[in-house]
């Protein structure tokens, strides 16, 4: 399979970091790892980009965030923990309705190969 | 052991103190230490002096050499520490809280014994031929070199200094976990430094891609704190001298209209004359105080927390209290003085003046005991040169 780009990949990154965070709240580097692991690692994603997009979801009130108490037995300072908000549960909820419309619709025609 | 220690660095402290009573002495001083930090498996002594050329053994033979074994076995339980090893334990309280860290780990329990210059442990580093300082040095270039990623990626973003706070702590944090997470895998700092910063990502994009995400009160805030934040590297003085500044210029040009108004709307009553010279003292004794206020109180931090240069000094705190008072009962004093008020008047306002004075004082000792340490955090990313590598 070939690498995601960049830029469609940062079209969705919001939704995919929502996604994510469904399972329970994690710090920067465990949602990393949990997209990395969904991905599969095709997803070459710059660690740093998680951020830009975090706070722009939580401006919206779609996350919440909270400091740590200690860094949890790892080396290095303490990082800030986001969890799915309520308002966040909805927009994940209308996303995959959206995507899984966009799938059906264009997966019929497209993923139709001739015989 | 200690309450805000980490796991690890409570186990060297355990370790210190079973290294004195194997050498049979009856306190736990820095040599011990040493001897501990550089034992620890997982540890950043052991990697840096690895880096430097020394080998756990060569270190303790050089404790063993300098330090005589006592001549009988200890029997009390707990060992006492020395207190140059106290001094070291404030030290490792120090460096933790210049990352923002709230539990004291291995990595900063060297860098506090690397700042004792008189210990055990710093004769020992000495004779093998380890200047404290270089070690001090190579134990902080990973961290220095993953700040500067930071900073070039969060410097120009134009936000409060809150945000970029947030911004800073944050990314940070993620970073240091990259490359410990490299580090476990690669063994080599200058490897993991590369892969860490592949992986975070472009600064120059990364910037742009903050500046996207703020929100609109934060451009705002961002817009007019620029005006009154900390310019590195300038000094103290010089800040706290612009921010008179300020002050004089946005007095002046708000004075002057209301004066102006009034003086149109009543004419050049008595009450219009009175009023137009107690704003010119204001406007001539202000900027001075807020130059006192703003020196002191960088100054006060300084001394409480025991940064840029100055000891931790309780004796300094209470002085620059002290001056914080007389300045504020001073400026009440002048501004009744020129207002041309009657003795009477002028004498209650110089108690007044000493009351607002002292509860002033300690208000500020309190915004220094609790935002200090975040604000020489802040100073220390400001002075980060991120031009260099």
């Amino acid at each position: 399979m070939a690498a995601i780009s960049g830029d469609k990949l940062r079209g969705h990154l919001e939704m995919l970091i929502l996604a994510t965070l469904e399972r329970g709240e994690a710090h920067g580097l465990e949602i990393m790892r949990r997209l990395e692991a969904g991905g599969c690692g095709l997803l070459q994603l710059k660690e740093g980009s998680l951020y830009p997009a975090l706070y722009r979801l939580e401006d919206s009130g779609e996350v919440a965030a909270v400091w740590e108490k200690e860094s949890q037995g790892r080396r290095g300072p303490r990082g800030r923990i986001y969890r799915l908000t309520t308002k966040g549960h909805r927009k994940l909820a209308r996303g995959r309705g959206e995507w899984q419309t966009f799938v059906a619709t264009l997966g019929g025609i497209l993923l139709d190969a001739p015989a | 052991m200690f309450r805000d220690f980490s796991e690890r660095a409570n186990n060297v402290m355990r370790l210190a103190s079973a290294e004195a009573r194997a050498l049979n002495h009856e306190y736990v001083g820095t040599e011990h230490i040493l001897l501990a930090l550089v034992a620890e498996e997982s540890g950043v002594a052991a990697e840096v002096l690895g880096t430097l050329g020394f080998s756990a053994s060569a270190i303790r033979k050089g404790v063993e050499s300098l330090v005589l074994r006592g001549p009988a076995e200890i029997s009390s339980r707990e060992l006492p520490l020395t207190p140059r090893s106290q001094q070291v334990i404030e030290f490792g309280r120090e460096e933790a809280r210049e990352v923002n860290q709230e539990f004291v780990d291995t990595e900063h329990l060297l860098l506090a014994l690397l700042r004792e210059p008189d210990g055990v442990a710093s004769h020992v580093l000495r004779d093998l031929g380890v200047k404290p300082d270089e070690l001090r040095a190579e134990a902080l270039k990973a961290r220095i070199a993953l700040m500067k990623i930071v900073e070039r990626t969060v410097r120009p973003v134009r936000a409060s200094i809150i945000w970029k706070r947030k911004m800073r702590d944050e990314m940070f944090a993620h970073l240091t976990g990259i490359y410990e997470q490299e580090m476990s895998r690669l063994h080599d700092s200058a490897a993991a430094l590369e892969q860490a910063a592949r992986r975070f990502g472009v600064p120059g994009e990364l910037t742009q891609e903050l500046e996207n995400a703020l929100p609109a009160y934060e451009r705002f805030s961002g817009f007019i704190e620029r005006w009154i934040q900390y310019r590195a590297p300038e000094s103290a003085a010089r800040y706290s001298l612009r921010l008179a500044m300020h002050t004089f210029w946005l007095l002046a040009g708000s004075l002057s209209l209301v004066t102006l108004g009034v003086f149109l709307g009543y004419g050049w009553i008595e009450a219009v004359q009175t009023l137009t010279s107690v704003f010119a003292a204001i406007l001539l004794l202000t900027p001075p105080l807020q130059f006192a206020i703003s020196l002191s109180l960088i100054k006060m931090r300084d001394a409480m927390w025991g940064a840029f240069g100055s000891r931790k000094s309780l004796g300094r705190v209470f002085a620059y209290f002290l001056v914080l008072a007389v300045a504020a009962e001073l400026y009440l004093m002048g501004v009744a003085a020129v207002a041309r008020l009657d003795l009477g008047a002028g004498l209650e306002a110089a108690r007044l003046g000493g009351v607002i004075g002292v509860i002033g004082a300690v208000v500020f000792v309190a915004i220094a005991y609790i935002t200090g340490p975040a604000s020489i955090r802040d100073t220390k990313w400001a002075l980060l040169d991120i031009e260099t590598a």
